[in-house]
């Protein structure tokens, strides 16, 4: 067994360090709403890891659901880990003082259950250095019975397998419905890793990747992934809050002391998106829809206001404005806190002029800036992709957003869409071009942000079987596209295709992308989400040394049959349902918003255990 | 309309936080303990209050001052209470005062006592320490660099200095101007006293009070 410092000396310790490294109330807790139990009074620990930096991982609403679930009951005290940036690392590592939680200032190798929350792709390499830190063996296979058992849930879940060596268990699908079990399950089976493994893989929607062997064809692909042994299920069904409208959820959430990226009490509204875009991951993991009811949001915010002191609230969903009577509850949100000087705030908006009403109706005064997402250049296109969204929607949107004041709105858009051609990249830039002269028309000064980012193709989405462009072409479309945007008043800006096509190995990668992974970590990658720390020449040495060949991953057409790392992960919808998507996709065909129209047969409502309330699914 | 001067503490818990987390940290108390602060006009409505004087990352202070406006009176007892009870470990307040009608707007303070722990890797004396800072009171001109905007400026932050008392073997209190928008900060003083005993840094800074 490690040693394993106690929490004086590493709060101690940790004072020694601070005085020379940026923003050390990072590393310090203490914050209001925080909870701290005594180690000693419970039975199990939970160390909630999120692998980026605080401000970061404290504007993460998964996160603090969670810490909330966990802390009620009163056998488990959950406590908070986040990345600690660089010069934090090289002190700890100089110093030898392992990964603490804020709470206590424990070391988290000493807690019973470690969970990563796994946003994005780009932050694995933090998962495993964190791990290092805690002085946790990084491979999963090496662990003891005296190591902490490492979870990990979140949307990158779905597809587990190029971090399965490095993680015990994946929670599939909504937390608030695993965690219960997986600690009630832990608690049972001490000091029998083994045992407690082979207990975990049955549990509803946890996955165990060990007990799961993956088997290979000659060409590469995979022929299965099959369970070790028969009372290993064939394949993990994620899990769904069966009660959203009643779910538990935080009032008393943590209030930073320091800048967060986001500083507002967080009403969820709904879960779940039926717009159906076929590049979008999240649309399709997170069905069925539910919504919350007004009351219910209404009485959430209250009790958030009251116990936060927060001065914003923030509708959170995938597509906040798709609510049902979305109108109805930004108003009297409005009316209900104007006296107290609470803003309401409406993070995605749909291009339309409802839409953009609603907006004016918040931004009474200030007007910040509007953001929509035509994603797609040309009307082709974005029917390929299923945006319900025409040039008419977003100029009428525009035109609305200049009579109401506004002079800034952003543009999102991606290059390297399925069926894209170079007109379509063009289109971009004609596209912005009729927002300008809609602006000149009304004698309006406007500007635009056009934000451009690489697409990457997604597992359990339409377009899991597309290969994503090359880089050569990437980098061509980007170069088409700065040379077509040349205003005064547009300014371009785009995400590195470079970081995009790692995205797109990891993000559809099997378990022997996870040999890349460590041997990168191990050439020194961190926060690979971070330009300023993204190195493509480390990961492409590691995929060389350690022959993974990322064009596989990335650039490779899937044959219709073939089967995916990440097959035996059920996330409801049917894999049959996807590729009519991808067919339609291939014609220009769109479907409509199952919400509104009719039922599109995805399957989620046939293939979830039991009722789901709140589900805008019909019935079976 | 009426003002309120609040005696507080920023303790070892909160010692890391910044001037500005601790602003947003009272916005948020006062929301929570619904007291009826004014709030200014404008696009961006902000609590009226204000500190009489800031506190960097890492100094902690026993008698911090906040001056705040309410719409309506309260009790001053009272007031503390609903306030300490949103208080987050490590903020306290200590005492509360109504200012007269016709009192002043803002606190006036013209200096700090800070109470600052040195310490040496090769270790010193009291008396080597005294011996540094009697050459320090000597001179009449110590020119700083001070990051102001683009252009660094250089200040003579000896004036500033009014006193500094070797306290036992590791303390020195110092007493320190506060000028127009400069006042020397404890660490430069001891880069200085560096010249005279290689090594010295500061080990923690904490504000006695303000005079």
């Amino acid at each position: 067994m490690s040693l394993k410092l106690t929490h004086e000396i590493i709060k101690e310790e940790i004072q020694k360090i601070l005085p020379r490294v940026t923003k050390p109330a990072r590393y310090t807790g203490g914050e209001w709403n925080e909870i701290k139990k005594d180690p000693a009074s419970v039975d199990v620990r939970f160390a909630l890891a999120f692998p980026d930096v605080y401000e970061v991982g404290m504007s993460n609403l998964g996160l603090r659901i969670l810490y909330h679930i966990l802390n009620k009951r009163s056998d488990t005290a959950c406590e908070r880990t986040f990345a600690p940036a660089s010069d934090m690392e090289d002190e700890m590592r100089r110093e030898s003082l392992p990964l603490f939680t804020l709470e206590t200032h424990s070391s988290v190798n000493s807690f019973d259950i470690v969970g990563f929350s796994l946003a994005y792709e780009m932050t694995y390499t933090n998962v495993l250095n964190m791990l290092d830190l805690a002085e946790i063996p990084v491979i999963a296979s090496d662990r003891g019975n005296d190591d902490p058992l490492v979870v990990a849930g979140g949307h990158c879940a779905y597809n587990p397998e190029p971090m399965a060596d490095f993680i015990d268990a994946f929670v599939i699908g909504e937390g608030e419905e695993v965690v219960g079990q997986l600690v009630d399950t832990v608690k049972k089976n001490r000091g029998d890793r083994k045992a407690l493994l082979l207990a975990l893989a049955k549990v509803p929607g946890v996955y165990v990747p060990s007990l799961y062997n993956p088997v290979y064809n000659e060409d590469g692909t995979i022929r299965a992934v099959e369970p070790v042994a028969s009372d290993v299920p064939a394949s993990v069904k994620k899990l769904v809050v069966a009660d959203f409208e009643n779910v538990d959820f935080p009032d008393r959430l943590i209030v930073p002391f320091i800048e967060t990226v986001h500083e507002r009490v967080a009403l969820e509204v709904m879960r779940g998106c039926t717009r159906g875009c076929r590049f979008c991951q999240a649309g399709v993991i997170t069905r069925p829809v539910r919504e919350k009811s007004r009351e219910k949001l209404i009485q959430q915010a209250d009790e958030q206001l009251k116990w936060t002191g927060y001065e914003e609230i923030s509708l959170v969903s995938l597509s906040s404005a798709d609510y049902t009577g979305i109108g109805g509850l930004v108003h009297s949100l409005i009316d209900r806190y104007e006296d107290q000087r609470v803003g309401v705030s409406l993070p995605s908006l749909r291009a339309d002029t409802e839409c953009v009403q609603l907006a004016a109706d918040i931004e009474r005064v200030r007007k910040s800036g509007l953001t929509f997402a035509p994603e797609a250049g040309t009307q082709r296109l974005r029917d390929v992709i299923n945006k319900n969204v025409s040039e008419e929607d977003l100029l009428s949107a525009v035109s609305a957003a200049l009579d109401n004041g506004w002079r800034k709105v952003k543009l999102y858009f991606m290059i390297g869409l399925p069926t894209e051609t170079d007109d379509d990249v063009l289109g971009i830039g004609k596209t912005v071009q009729s927002v300008l002269d809609l602006a000149r028309s009304k004698k309006k000064q406007l500007n635009v942000n056009v934000g451009v980012s690489s697409f990457v193709p997604k597992a359990h989405t339409p377009f899991q079987w597309r290969p994503q462009d090359s880089l050569e072409d990437l980098d061509r479309k980007v170069k088409i596209l700065h040379e077509s945007i040349r205003w005064r008043n547009v300014s371009l800006s785009w995400g590195d295709p470079k970081a995009s096509r790692i995205e797109a190995v990891l993000g559809r990668g099997d378990r022997r992308v996870g040999k890349a992974l460590y041997e990168v970590w191990k050439m020194g990658a961190r926060f690979d989400g971070w330009n300023d720390r993204f190195d493509y020449g480390r990961w492409n040495q590691a995929f060389e040394t350690t022959g993974v060949d990322p064009d596989f991953y990335a650039n490779r057409r899937r044959e219709e049959n073939e089967v995916f790392p990440w097959d035996h992960i059920d996330t409801g919808v049917d894999k049959r349902w996807l590729l009519v998507q991808d067919r339609l996709a291939e014609k220009g065909i769109t479907v409509a918003d199952c919400k509104t129209g009719e039922c599109l047969n995805c399957g989620i409502n046939r293939n979830l255990p039991g009722k789901v309330n709140g589900s805008f699914c019909p019935e079976v | 309309m009426v003002r309120f001067v609040l005696k507080f503490n920023k303790g070892e818990e909160v010692r890391w936080l910044g001037h500005l987390d601790l602003l947003r940290a009272f916005e948020r108390i006062l929301r929570r303990a619904e007291v009826p602060v004014t709030y200014s006009q404008g696009f961006n409505p902000r609590a009226k209050m204000s500190f009489a004087s800031a506190l960097g990352v890492g100094v902690t202070g026993d008698e911090e001052i906040l001056m705040l406006q309410m719409d309506e009176d309260l009790q001053p007892d009272h007031l503390k209470d609903r306030l300490n009870e949103q208080m987050p470990a490590g903020i306290h307040i200590n005492e509360v005062t109504r200012v007269p009608d016709g009192g002043p707007k803002s606190v006036q303070v013209s200096g700090s006592e800070m109470l600052v722990s040195v310490r040496r890797e090769a270790g010193f004396t009291e008396g080597e320490l005294k011996d540094a800072v009697e050459r320090f009171m000597a001179r009449d001109e110590i020119n700083v660099f001070r990051d102001k905007g683009k252009r660094p400026k250089m200040v003579n932050l000896r004036p500033s200095v009014e006193s500094i008392i070797v306290d036992g073997s590791s303390h020195l209190l110092m007493r320190l101007t506060h000028g127009e928008g400069f006042t020397p900060k404890p660490s430069e003083i001891v880069e200085v006293l560096a010249e005279y005993l290689p090594g010295l840094e500061v080990e923690k800074v904490h504000r006695v009070k303000m005079y």
